[in-house]
């Protein structure tokens, strides 16, 4: 699903370069939990982003289903983010004037769905994350735990093929930690890729494979799950 | 000062917003230099003296009904009565008045077989003509009762004595003005000899070039319709104004179609410049409004953007005042670089107007004294924001936003 | 998508209540000056009969000795004697000398009603159809009744108003100075802006209260200098109405229409039956009122002043609108992560820009309305006819509130979609 080749991303400002990832390879295939963990500033968000096609690499070749992406145009990006990536965010980022029904429904307004196939996206997501009663209460209105879902219920309304989540359980208490963890476990479940970005050894320890990246070299370990298998 | 080399690197990564600040700057400079310039000359041509005691001098216009037979008898019966109330210092008749928009004018000679050496305004009246409009005789003398030839409308083409203003004598004579006394000009081929001439007397039109050029001519016309000049003691005017319809309106058929005092007639005729130079105050007003709400909006906008980084030069040590003075110092600088592009903006829309309304060009020290006050009104409304930046606390740096 | 984009637009200006308010705010007042000054400089320089402006012509001949004025145009009056010569040809489809004079107007027996003194316009009976007056009761004089001088007149509907009270006064007397008149028309509302037919400084008063026949005028020799512009080059031979008429007086206003045959048009130009003219010009109707200057600089200097005003008032609307903008850097940054794409960002801000533009452009249209009102009172001189907006300038405000709402936020909206959404994801 994911392929990465010699990839690497330096940044240049007034002439200084700043290499923020050395050249890597990686391959995620459908279906897989992988979790990212490094130090702050190891280069993991930049990884992510580039991932999420939110910024570019500089050199090498990132294949997403098969395709360049360096040969998409910002439409054709956007068009991907909105139907084959899911996004969680550490700091939830769910707008606030728009109560969970509408902030769910934002990315899906972006496609050709129509009024009952949004509706019925919507509830199933929010269903799907234990939400479903509270379709018409803000964000503000809810803890730090059910923001996170709903975060999630907004990444997963649109049923893409792998989730982008970046220290999603940073800004929560052990407790609904757990609770977000195991749902994205059940998500992973069904199907959905998940990669994972955590400086937490212990939760990056639930993904089935984990990737280590330290000043901007990636590491790949194999895949635990199947070796402890 | 050792704030302006960083202040101008800020500016230069930052461009957009003071850019655009300047450039509002800019235009408003550039409108309320013209504006205010305009307002100015504007008053000063509305200023300038009819050359008659404008607070005292009283206008009445009255029929004279053919129904009441010989027109000359009536006016003189009209202005007997007038001279007979108390409180009026003397009455005259007049062929028209000055700055009505309407009248007489003509050309004039020195000599009948050749060219044309002025042209101007006409009055035709008799002997109490300068007493009723309180002019200054300069030189020579007024005319005598027996000068005046009396006629019943249309006076011009006769051969007479005449009064003119010392404008006129001064256009034909530029070096000795005194000169014309004593001469004779001449206007539909008819001589009329010079025997005093006044200080000033405005003639009908307020944008003539002419209108100083007068000529107050001996012949006494009677016209159906008939103004009167009346000069009044100071504080009698209401109760002489109450006295003329009362004397005046003897006859079934005798009508006064209105008493006003000059002044109100010169009102009127500027009315279209008044109105404009209200106009341009509200403009100018509003303008500035417009713009200090601007400047303070953007302030506080760039203030609370860099709120963190105030808070870091506290905490590294600058004192409330070292602030004040680097935003103090940013906005001066933006302010004088919008007013330089301001001045040559209000340079151009200047030429434009002086092209399209014959306006004189604005002078530089208009330009000068408007770039300081720009300067300084950018300054005053900037001044609240930076005074609550400057109260920005240092902890912010640890605390965050 | 775009009922979507409204919602948004309306939760966002929400938000934000002060800042939404100080844009809409300061456009309103922009557009308001700016359409305030503009309405009164376009309706002075309306064409004030476009049904037939481009075959409406004014006579013009030079019959003076010198040169008028810089030489570029002809005086606006004729005499007499050509008046009488030019009424002769049926060249034209219509013709029409004017003057006034100013007659004290009163009822025959209604003592209540005070004799007013009013300025009546004297014309020949082409003029109604000419000028396409609106009739409210009867008509004007026929052809004949001018040429005998009859005593008509057609009245003013104020006039009408005034003296029978409203009512169908056809056939009724009245006096006229000391004479009797008969009513034989009068006019329904009538304000043709400009009063391009009369002297061309009073162009933007009202009609006069009441019209007479020429002929009339002249076989009663009534005569008002103050409400002509005469121009005499040689005095008369002696005092006698008859003499005036016979001398090189110009007091007279001719108009014509002709057909429309254009080329006719061009033909007429020399006019061969005067044979000691060197000069003459039919003079269009709208080059006229550019000769004579009606339309004032100073409305349209005040054109030009509410422009500049305006940009102003924009300049800082843009500033607000960076702003904003700037703080929405985390919104757009994420809709930017789930998928939307830069076109998708500036439909959502053009919508948003779009409804301050129209709530601007409907502030400014009352402002606008309050400053007619202002303008009314300090231009009371004036016809309040040209202080009112007709349906495509009241259109045009909000349009003109829109689009430069739109333009001025262009740099901003697209400055906004350019945001790296990556740069804005951790700082929400």
């Amino acid at each position: 699903m994911l392929k990465m080749k010699n990839l690497s991303k330096a940044f240049l400002t007034d002439a200084i370069k700043t290499q923020a990832l050395h050249p890597f390879d990686l391959t995620i295939e459908q279906g897989e939990f992988v979790s990212v963990i490094g130090p702050s500033g190891s280069g993991k968000t930049t990884f992510l982003n580039i991932a999420g096609l939110l910024e570019e690499h500089s050199d090498g070749l990132y294949e997403l289903d098969g395709q360049d992406v360096a040969q998409f145009s910002d439409k054709k990006k956007s068009a991907y983010r909105n139907e084959k990536i899911g996004f969680v965010f550490q700091s939830f980022n769910l707008i606030p004037e728009l109560n969970l029904y509408d902030n769910i429904d934002m990315p899906l307004r972006y496609r050709k769905f129509n009024r009952d196939e949004r509706h019925e996206r919507i509830i199933q997501a929010l269903e799907q994350v234990g939400l479903a009663g509270r379709k018409d209460h803000y964000p503000t209105q809810l803890s730090g735990g059910q923001q996170q879902r709903v975060a999630i219920a907004r990444a997963i309304a649109g049923t893409p093929s792998v989730i982008l989540a970046d220290e999603p359980t940073g800004n929560l208490d052990s407790k609904m930690a757990e609770g977000i963890m195991s749902l994205l476990k059940d998500i992973n479940a069904a199907g959905t890729s998940i990669i994972m970005v955590t400086h937490d050894n212990e939760q990056a320890a639930q993904a089935q494979r984990i990737v280590q990246i330290k000043d901007g070299h990636l590491s790949d370990s194999p895949n635990i799950q199947k070796e402890i298998a | 000062m050792r704030d302006l080399i960083p202040i101008l690197k800020t500016l230069k990564k930052q461009k957009v917003a003071p850019a655009l600040l300047a450039f509002q700057i800019a235009v408003t400079f550039m409108v309320l230099v013209n504006a205010v310039y305009m307002i100015s000359e504007r008053s000063d041509l509305i200023a300038r003296p009819v050359g008659a005691n404008m607070e005292n001098t009283l206008i009445v216009i009255a029929n004279l009904p053919n129904e009441q037979g010989d027109l000359t008898i009536q006016l003189e019966n009209d202005l007997t009565i007038l001279k007979s109330i108390h409180g009026v210092v003397n009455a005259a008749p007049i062929t028209g008045l000055p700055l009505e928009g309407w009248g007489l004018y003509m050309d004039f000679k020195l000599d009948p077989n050749e060219e044309d050496v002025a042209y101007g305004g006409y009055f035709g009246s008799n002997e109490n003509l300068i007493e009723a409009f309180d002019l200054t005789l300069l030189a020579g003398e007024n005319f005598l009762p027996s000068d005046i030839q009396k006629v019943e409308n249309d006076g011009r083409f006769k051969s007479s004595k005449i009064i003119i203003t010392k404008a006129l004598a001064e256009k034909i004579y530029p070096d000795n003005w005194r000169e014309m006394l004593g001469k004779s000009l001449y206007y539909h081929k008819e001589p009329h000899e010079v025997i005093g001439i006044v200080d000033k007397l405005q003639n009908a039109w307020n944008f003539w070039s002419a209108l100083e050029y007068t000529v107050i001519s001996a012949v006494q016309e009677a016209n159906d319709t008939q103004r009167y000049v009346v000069q009044v003691e100071p504080s009698q005017m209401a109760s002489v104004i109450k006295a003329i319809p009362e004397k005046l309106l003897t006859h079934p058929y005798k009508q006064i179609d209105s008493i006003e005092a000059l002044s109100e007639v010169k009102r009127r005729s500027y009315q279209e410049d008044i109105a404009t130079n209200k106009l341009l105050t509200v403009v100018c007003i509003c303008l500035t409004i417009i713009t200090i709400f601007g400047i303070l909006g953007q302030a506080k906008f760039n203030i609370s953007r860099r709120t963190k980084q105030i808070g870091t030069r506290r905490a590294l040590g600058a004192s409330k005042l070292q602030v004040i003075r680097y935003f103090m110092l940013e906005n001066a600088i933006i302010s004088t670089v919008g007013v330089f592009i301001g001045v040559l903006a209000a340079i151009i829309l200047n030429n434009q107007f002086v092209e399209l309304l014959s306006l004189s060009p604005v002078p530089a020290n208009f330009l000068f004294l408007g770039a300081i006050a720009i300067i300084l009104l950018g300054q005053i409304a900037v001044a609240y924001p930076v005074s609550q930046a400057a109260k920005i606390s240092p902890a912010i740096t640890t605390r965050g936003a | 998508m775009y009922s979507y984009y409204f919602k948004l637009a309306l939760l966002s200006l929400r938000k934000t209540p002060l800042l939404s308010l100080l844009m809409v705010t300061m456009i309103a007042i922009g557009i308001g000056a700016t359409m305030t000054t503009y309405t009164v400089s376009y309706m002075m320089s309306k064409d004030p009969i476009p049904s037939k402006s481009a075959q409406l012509f004014q006579v013009q001949l030079d019959s003076m000795d010198e040169i008028y004025g810089d030489g570029k145009i002809l005086p606006y009056t004729i005499t007499y004697q050509d008046t009488q010569a030019l009424l002769e040809s049926d060249i034209p489809k219509y013709q029409v000398a004017l003057s006034a004079i100013q007659k004290k107007i009163s009822h025959e027996n209604n003592a209540h009603i005070i004799p007013k003194s009013l300025k009546v316009r004297t014309t020949t009976s082409d003029f109604f159809s000419m000028f396409e007056t609106p009739f409210l009761y009867g008509s004007g004089w026929s052809k004949q009744d001018g040429k005998d001088a009859a005593q008509v007149a057609v009245l003013s509907k104020e006039t009408n108003n005034w003296l029978f009270d409203g009512e169908n006064s056809v056939g009724k007397t009245f006096r006229f100075g000391a004479e009797t008149y008969q009513v034989i028309g009068v006019l329904d509302s009538w304000n043709p802006l400009p009063k391009f037919y009369g002297l061309p400084h009073m162009a933007y008063t009202q009609p006069h209260d009441l019209f007479i026949p020429f002929n009339t005028q002249i076989k009663n020799e009534l005569f008002t200098e103050k409400l002509v512009s005469n121009a005499c080059w040689h005095e008369s031979t002696d005092d006698s109405f008859s003499a005036f008429l016979a001398s090189e007086c110009m007091w007279i206003i001719f108009w014509v229409e002709l057909p429309d045959n254009q080329a006719h048009a061009k033909e007429q130009q020399s006019f061969g039956r005067f044979k000691n003219r060197i000069y003459n010009k039919l003079v269009p109707l709208k080059q006229y009122l550019i000769d004579e200057e009606v339309v004032s600089d100073d409305s349209k200097m005040a054109v030009w002043l509410a422009v500049l005003f305006l940009i102003v008032c924009l300049l800082n609307c843009m500033s607000l609108m960076i702003a904003k903008f700037h703080a929405k850097a985390g919104e757009v940054g994420l809709r930017r992560a789930v998928g939307a794409s830069k076109q998708d960002i500036v439909k959502q801000f053009a919508i948003e820009l779009s409804v301050v533009g129209v709530v601007g452009g409907l502030l400014g249209l009352l402002f606008a309305q309050l400053g007619l009102l202002a303008a009314k009172q300090t231009y009371s001189y004036l016809h309040s006819g040209l202080m009112q907006m007709n349906l495509q300038l009241l259109i045009g405000t909000v349009l003109l509130a829109l689009i430069s709402s739109l333009v001025f936020g262009l740099y901003p909206i697209i400055r906004a979609s350019q945001m790296q959404p990556s740069s804005q994801l951790k700082s929400l």
